[in-house]
């Protein structure tokens, strides 16, 4: 395995990291520079807004990653349709920050999943105008397999819904979406450490995006590290190839030469 | 204290005027009724501050690019969005 080969390539960027790093909900614009060195995350989320024209203030946020060499991510929360969706990426593109934008169409107010139909119509749309589609999907194999038919540039489907740390829900269908997929995949909504990213990762993600569980941890900044090598290890875990699982122990110590009997319960076994 | 926003009030009262030359119109801006003398979407941004801030600008649903802004008019009853990057997963 060379590095040529480890990086992660979306829209004809090669990535230097795997871990896209979401900016909400730090505590203070501070902690989150210091945990957007500390992830080393390459590209970073941002939600679309009114200015409020009541404050005269400046847009500390992107002070903050300014100067970088960062891969923007505007998002399109706030849209529950597909029209709306498209409104916010074309708008999000004149900031003249690039073209990539992560559909994010929610039409529950307490789940905050995704509206499969209005994410597919905003995909499809949004490809065709030439922006770099990233769409956050549920676990959906056939969902996956439709936005990447529709143009995606990676499909980004949630480990559980997001903010709730639950991490990964079901293992079986986000594999399945891995196995199909001719796109990358980055696993984005509800995991909730460190250990929720590498088994992301040994499941054969290309990546994973995390906001809530960095900037609400006590330390955002310790836990935007532990999910950079939680990610590294689950990518070189992956690689490496782990061991089937068994249903009975396989001794790792040699048995041959041993010279004591063999214990009482083994009397008792079915052959 | 209270002299020095007299001033501020009056220069940008000014900056408008100059810009308007017109008569104010009434626009839906960020979603709330307001009035504007501006006659163009640049004048509109200056008169409110955001010419230098990185801020970006719908027109009745249509994204319009930042070098268009100056030439693009403003009308009575027109809706326009000022919005910005903020922090967001």
């Amino acid at each position: 395995m060379n590095a040529a080969s480890s990086r992660l390539e979306i829209g004809g960027i090669a990535l230097r990291s795997r871990l896209f790093l979401g900016t909400g909900r730090y505590p203070s614009p501070a902690v989150m520079r210091e945990a957007l060195e500390a992830s080393g995350a390459q590209v970073v989320t941002f939600a679309v807004r009114r200015v409020d024209l009541d404050v005269a203030e400046d847009d500390p946020l992107l002070r903050q990653t300014g100067g970088k060499d960062l891969v923007y991510l505007p998002n399109t929360s706030g849209a529950s349709t597909a029209d709306e969706a498209v409104r916010i990426a074309r708008l999000a593109r004149e900031a003249g920050l690039g073209n990539w934008v992560k559909v994010e169409i929610s039409g529950h107010p307490r789940l905050l999943l995704p509206d499969p139909a209005e994410t597919l119509k905003a995909t499809e749309r949004l490809a065709r105008e030439g922006f770099t589609v990233l769409p956050y999907t549920s676990d959906d194999p056939m969902q996956a397999l439709r936005l990447e038919e529709a143009g995606a540039a990676a499909v980004m489907p949630g480990g559980s819904p997001i903010g709730t740390g639950l991490g990964i829900l079901n293992p079986y269908h986000l594999g399945w979406i891995v196995e199909n997929a001719g796109v990358p995949v980055i696993v984005d909504a509800g995991l909730g450490s460190a250990a929720d990213a590498a088994t992301a990762m040994e499941l054969g993600a290309d990546g994973i995006l995390v906001n809530t569980p960095v900037a609400k941890a006590r330390d955002p900044v310790a836990m935007a590290a532990a999910m950079r090598l939680g990610v590294e290890a689950g990518w070189l875990s992956r690689q490496a190839g782990r061991i089937p699982r068994r249903a009975y122990a396989s001794a790792s110590s040699d048995e041959a030469g041993a010279w004591f009997a063999e214990p009482t319960a083994a009397r008792g076994m079915r052959p | 204290m209270l002299k020095r926003s007299i001033e501020r009030w009056e220069s940008r009262e000014a900056r408008r005027s100059n810009e308007g030359g017109g008569k104010a119109i009434s626009l839906m801006l960020n979603g709330k009724q307001a009035w504007c003398e501006a006659s163009t979407l640049g004048a509109l941004a200056r008169s409110l501050g955001l010419a230098e801030r990185r801020v970006m600008a719908e027109l009745n649903g249509e994204a319009v690019p930042r070098a268009d802004w100056d030439a693009v008019p403003i009308r009575a009853d027109d809706r326009v969005e000022f919005v910005q990057f903020v922090g967001g997963g």
